[in-house]
């Protein structure tokens, strides 16, 4: 019996009270929880693979993952983005096993298949005959994915034939709000190399929920590290108490903004020929919103974070600005790869694109200060729900009891903005879109 | 980057003397010794004002199909006022991450020694064991360091150290200690 079969659309909708803010403990330990997620997100939702900048010439690749499927994401000699299950037609061996390279043609190690850089059959390693007619090597190519997008250099993929365009699920609105962190310069943003990878003891979406808009952890858990690198205390404590909306930007995406005080100089850790070109790019409303921005976090479902924030190491040094982009990559029900990149505009001086990687380092990364923190954590979280009595009791984010009527109606951008970072609206919006896939709703 | 030393130090290069390799290799041992008892503020005393800490970050990569994108991919990349604020992080009981302090031991070897300019180049290898609180079992960690300690005049000060890890993907939550 498959977990599709034990666990039922209702059954796994009935996890999620939407109604009294609570929220099923299985969903952090259950492996059968686990495989249905498999099943019902990662083939069928859009899945980030990667950006555009890791493989910037034909032959490029990088291997990635799409929920528990290994994939291989390339460029082929036409400059065309492809995205190919990782795995030879023939015997199932991975194609890649490296993390990244450069390649003519994709060979099997095992007996010798090839394959071209668009996925299609090359050639076998035996002559024709060999396989006396038999083989049907035209419908042997690299197993393709059905869909393959993109949104400011970020690319995305999906098994699911029915699923509609990206602009769809990243919406005009996501973009208002994404644009802000991915789009703000004409040339966008780069990537400063390959991804960290390591393993958390936590479930996948522990970490996505937490970036949707976890406002409360932040004067607590981070209460040593936040004010410590912030501009100053005063004004990390201003952002934490002040305007910080929680913004659902799209259906399943959702954002946290602490703003500073309007009295505060805006644009905290840019430099100025950054800023110049933010206002040649972006509306007046998102200039506003941006020059007041402090911290921003966001998770688009299922598992794609980003975080940017302001720090400063050292009192002789200016803070600077960081841009970290990572997902959860599901293991298994309480083991997760953080994949993480550090992004920064073209148009930035060498000298800030090496600032803001080492700022990033420094707060949100593997040896992240911050990171570290939260690890510890949610490894708690896991160890916390071992046993039957853990799994048959309820998480709590009844909050939204309280606030789900509160809007902030006039808020300068799209979506739907509550009034303080200590709703919970978002993040049990992240979970409400769980429900909404994992319940047949979508 | 990509490309790992087989050590820091050229073959055939002039050795120390008896009493300089004793006293550097003892130097490493005490380094030892205090990160494993968490004693952070020493070991800040050993640290040169302007020091460059690194761990590079590496890759696997197939020897036909080599490619480096990004300029030096780091886990970490520190300064002196960096590792302060991560040391005094470490220390504080009211910070998460090593409230509860894991238990860590350094075995330092194959310490290879070379007189420079101002001090010595110093190639060691390092095996890290760390057991924390959230998970019982012990998660190892070795890599080869790359060092450059300068003489201050009074004593040998860290002043570049290079910590190449042998491991691309890292098989635990945080890098919550120093190597």
């Amino acid at each position: 019996m498959t977990a599709m079969e034990r666990i039922t659309p209702t059954d796994a909708a009935s996890l999620v009270d939407t109604e009294r803010g609570t929220v099923s403990r299985r969903l952090y330990v259950d492996e059968d929880l686990f495989e249905l997620e498999m099943e019902r997100i990662f083939t069928r939702t859009w899945v980030f693979i990667g950006l555009e900048s890791e493989i910037p010439e034909p032959g490029d690749y990088v291997t990635r993952n799409m929920g528990t499927d290994p994939v291989i994401m390339v460029r082929d000699n036409d400059g065309k983005i492809g995205v190919f299950h990782n795995s030879c037609p023939h015997r199932g061996v991975m194609i890649c096993q490296a993390d990244q390279g450069h390649v003519k043609g994709f060979v099997c190690a095992y007996h010798g298949w090839s394959y071209h850089l668009d996925g299609s059959h090359a050639g076998a390693f035996h002559p024709e005959e060999f396989y006396r007619g038999g083989v049907p090597f035209d419908e042997l190519g690299l197993h393709k994915v059905a869909q393959i997008d993109t949104y400011a250099g970020l690319v995305f993929a999906t098994w699911n034939k029915e699923l509609g365009p990206l602009i769809e699920t990243i919406t005009e609105s996501s973009r208002w709000y994404l644009d802000l962190l991915l789009g703000r310069t004409p040339e966008g943003m780069e990537v400063l190399g390959p991804p960290q990878r390591w393993t958390a003891e936590q479930n996948w979406k522990i970490g996505g929920i937490n970036f949707c808009g976890d406002g409360p952890h932040a004067p607590t858990l981070h209460s040593v590290i936040g004010p410590q690198i912030g501009e100053s205390t005063e004004q990390f404590m201003a952002a934490m108490l002040g305007e910080s909306p929680d913004v659902t930007i799209s259906s399943g995406q959702n954002m946290l903004l602490n703003l500073l005080p309007g009295k505060e100089t805006p644009f905290i850790g840019y430099p100025p020929d950054l800023v110049k070109l933010f206002k040649e790019t972006l509306n007046a409303d998102q200039i506003n919103l941006l020059g007041r921005m402090m911290t921003n976090v966001c998770t688009l479902f299922p598992h794609l974070s980003l975080v940017q924030a302001p720090v400063r190491f050292s009192e002789n040094e200016p803070p600077v600005n960081f841009l970290t982009l990572r997902v959860w990559q599901p293991v298994s029900a309480t083991r997760t790869e953080v994949w993480n990149w550090f992004l920064v505009e073209k148009e930035a001086s060498e000298e800030y694109k090496e600032a803001a990687l080492k700022a990033g380092l420094r707060s949100f990364s593997a040896g992240g200060t911050f990171d570290q923190d939260d690890a510890e954590g949610w490894s708690a979280t896991s160890r916390g729900l071992q046993g039957p009595i853990g799994r048959s009791l309820n998480l709590s984010f009844q909050t939204v009891v309280g606030w789900r009527d509160e809007v902030w109606e006039d808020f300068p951008g799209p979506g739907k903005t509550s009034p303080n970072m200590y709703t919970e609206m978002t993040e049990f919006e992240y979970l409400t879109e769980w429900k909404r896939w994992m319940g047949g709703e979508k | 980057m990509s490309v790992r030393p087989e050590t820091a130090l050229k073959a055939g290069g002039q050795p120390v003397s008896d009493a300089a390799y004793r006293q550097i290799s003892e130097l490493l041992f005490h380094e030892a010794s205090l990160l494993s008892r968490h004693e952070y503020s020493t070991w800040l005393t050993l640290l040169a004002p302007d020091i460059s800490y690194r761990m590079p970050l590496q890759t696997f990569q197939h020897r036909n199909q080599r490619r480096d994108y990004g300029k030096d991919p780091a886990w970490l990349d520190e300064n002196y006022d960096s590792l302060k604020i991560r040391a005094e992080q470490l220390n504080n009981a009211a910070s998460n991450s090593e409230a509860i302090p894991s238990f860590m031991r350094y075995f330092v070897t194959n310490i290879l020694i070379e007189e420079s300019e101002n001090g010595f180049s110093v190639s060691s290898q390092v095996l890290l064991i760390r057991v924390r609180s959230n998970n019982p079992t012990p998660f190892f960690l070795s890599a080869q360091r790359s060092d450059l300690w300068i003489d201050s005049g009074n004593q040998l000060l860290l002043s570049d150290r290079a910590i190449h890890l042998d491991m691309p993907h890292i098989d635990s939550p945080t890098l919550a200690f120093f190597m």
